[in-house]
């Protein structure tokens, strides 16, 4: 067995043992849990997990639209959990959120020119050429004409036009970090492609860095470099795409890979099948209550995250032999 | 030609017609639809092509001012008028349906016990107790643990695969011998999804009975189905057995475009996507000619005049109306 190479680590975004918890009528939410992980620069990290699993709440405290309860979240060298929302401000434009619902993000009385032009508006220091220079650039990036869509408002354009249209907003500032939460989930097939594609040229035409969300396994395969799997909060496991699609050490991920349509794993057990209660989560390993190969010592220990060669990381106990298989397909 | 023996239902030219503020709108045109007893039909579509509609003409769940005709709709041998049902029980215990949202098919002040007594009263003129044990069986049966207490919970306090599994139980109830799911698992998990599509495939094998299987997820088609019917723009373009949906050698172009368009789960890492351009066309602006014209790289002068017509793979069967078909596999890629 030939040892894998360590991916090289160029960290952009840090996240340390992040947690977020809600209180409610019914108790505490426990949304995310010591989350910890590292964003490269330029790469692109598709975070899966179903409904549940804080997937969409880890990107929203990360941008600080969501108040954390503990932990904390680096940009370079800047701690953004210290910051107040004043100084968070400034650091806004050059994190640029998509999110799922392109209509509602739209606001339906304003024309598509000035949609994209308002962050340049709000933020006159990320203008480098002009406002309009830089609308029609991030309009020409989606694959849209200034003169043709300009003065037209969002009601006038499809679902998948209008993710576009909030795209092109987020590039107009020129951000570093894209955060996509979603991004396709609304969109027919034959249009989600042309707006993943966009993405990704964006990404590297512009040098990003993109958090991707989705719960949609093919869709975060075709434009993930790194996949972490989330579980009722937790991070199960994050590794590089080919690796953890060959050959996933966590249980949950290899159930989650089993489920997918067209996927042609072997079925796998799922002894409950259904995700407990996020007001009320297993002690230990929070999988545990679905896994089949769940033992004492997973009610007890909560799994840290180990590293693991070839740059994976896995928070199980008892991890799928992954080795093989991912030593052949390599 | 079909056989009348092997055939549960068979609809030829299907037509749907919707008033509208902006005036009447075909949204089904011209669909045929072939389910063989004891088979799973897919019928797959985006958002728009009439795969929903078509599956609500055959419910009989459209607005009064609806207009739906047909060439022929034969079920289980007999005759049917789309608008007129043989007998009054008809629909819930020969053909039922499962909707894609539980939260808004099921009614959410009534109990879950009482929405699948229902049919249990009404069709099988069953009295509240023996209708009420008959549900329990019902929830027990669809996989729901403790299924006595879930009879008095209202539809808000299960988990939405829980109220999937529900309102199976309702449609299931008077064994009806097809059953329509209308997108059934979207919105849930990958793995709910997966214990319902298993669910509805053994409930199948169990009682014998046919389905339709709505989805606009071609890869969970191809796991599920034995033929795949394509819907574009309110039309059949294509109906086609698995096999093909599964290596890729489908003849029209727009299933060919869709399948290429579908980000796969098992293709290799960072794989591009192809899109299709453009949007589906405006149902009250159909295009003459071939609908996915506008949007087909395949597309020449005559696909824009004239309506292409159906046509046969002589080696697969699979039915097709495009007047420049995929020929190979190997074009395909």
């Amino acid at each position: 067995m030939r040892t894998k190479e360590e991916p090289p680590r160029d960290p952009l975004l840090r996240v340390d043992d992040l947690v977020v918890e809600y209180a409610t009528g019914n108790g505490i939410v426990h949304a995310v849990s010591g989350a910890t992980f590292e964003v490269n620069r330029g790469e692109t990290l598709g975070i899966v997990g179903e409904s549940g699993s804080g997937k969409s709440t880890l990107l929203r405290a990360m941008l600080r639209l969501t108040p954390h309860s503990g932990g904390s979240v680096r940009h370079g060298d800047t701690v953004l959990t210290d910051l107040d929302e004043k100084r968070m401000r400034p650091l806004r434009p050059s994190l640029q959120m998509i999110m799922q619902d392109p209509i509602a993000s739209l606001n339906p009385r304003r024309r598509v020119r000035d949609i994209v032009a308002e962050g340049l508006h709000m933020w006159p220091d990320r203008v480098v050429t002009s406002v309009e220079k830089q609308v029609a650039e991030g309009l020409e990036a989606v694959g849209m004409d200034i003169g043709t869509v300009g003065d037209r408002r969002p009601g006038s354009f499809s679902g998948g036009q209008c993710q576009r249209i909030a795209i092109a907003r987020a590039l107009a500032l020129r951000p570093d970090v894209l955060f996509c939460d979603e991004p396709v989930s609304a969109l027919d097939v034959s249009v989600q492609a042309r707006v993943l594609n966009l993405i990704q040229d964006a990404k590297e035409a512009l040098g990003l860095t993109v958090l991707f969300v989705s719960h949609d396994l093919g869709v975060v395969k075709s434009v993930s470099d790194r996949v972490m799997v989330m579980y009722l909060g937790r991070i199960c496991e994050i590794a590089p795409v080919e690796d953890i699609y060959a050959a996933p050490a966590h249980p949950y991920t290899n159930l989650l890979l089993s489920s997918a349509p067209g996927s042609r794993r072997p079925a796998v057990p799922d002894l409950t099948g259904e995700t407990p209660s996020p007001l009320d989560p297993p002690s230990g390993c929070r999988f545990r209550t679905r896994c089949p190969l769940a033992q004492d010592r997973c009610a007890d220990e909560i799994p840290p995250l180990r590293a693991l060669p070839g740059g994976r990381g896995v928070a199980c106990h008892f991890p799928l032999d992954h080795e093989t298989e991912a030593g052949a397909t390599a | 030609m079909t056989d009348d023996t092997t055939d549960l239902l068979v609809v030829r030219g299907l037509r749907t017609t919707l008033r509208t503020s902006r005036g009447p709108v075909t949204v089904v045109d011209g669909a045929d639809l072939r389910v063989p007893r004891g088979s799973t039909v897919g019928v797959v579509g985006e958002s728009g092509s009439g795969k929903s509609m078509f599956a609500r003409s055959l419910m009989n769940l459209l607005p009064a001012d609806a207009d739906v005709t047909a060439d022929e709709i034969t079920f289980d041998g007999r005759e049917l008028d789309p608008r007129r049902p043989p007998h009054r029980h008809f629909w819930g215990t020969e053909i039922s349906m499962v909707f894609q949202d539980p939260m808004t098919a099921l009614n959410p002040v009534r109990t879950v016990g009482a929405q699948i007594c229902d049919p249990l009263r009404v069709h099988r003129r069953m009295n509240r107790r023996d209708a009420r044990a008959r549900a329990a069986e019902l929830l027990a049966h669809v996989g729901i643990p403790a299924p006595d207490s879930r009879l008095d919970q209202y539809p808000h306090e299960l988990s939405g695969g829980m109220r999937q599994r529900a309102m199976i139980a309702v449609a299931i109830a008077c064994e009806p011998q097809l059953l329509i799911a209308d997108e059934p698992t979207t919105g849930l998990d990958v793995t709910v999804q997966r214990q319902i599509l298993a669910l509805l495939r053994r409930l199948k094998d169990e009682h014998g009975m046919a389905m339709v299987l709505i989805s606009h997820d071609i890869a969970l088609l191809a796991d599920e189905v034995d033929e795949v019917n394509v819907m574009y723009a309110g039309e059949v373009v294509e109906n086609t057995g698995v096999a093909q949906i599964r290596d890729e050698t489908v003849r029209h172009r727009y299933t060919a475009a869709l399948l290429r368009a579908h980000p796969d789960v098992d293709a290799p890492a960072r794989t591009r996507l192809e899109s299709i351009p453009g949007g589906p066309p405006d149902p009250l602006a159909m295009p003459a000619g071939c609908r996915f014209a506008p949007r087909c790289e395949h597309a020449r002068a005559v696909c824009a005049t004239e309506t292409p017509r159906p046509a046969r793979d002589p080696r697969t069967g699979a039915a097709y109306a495009c007047h420049f078909p995929a020929e190979s596999a190997e074009e395909l890629v």
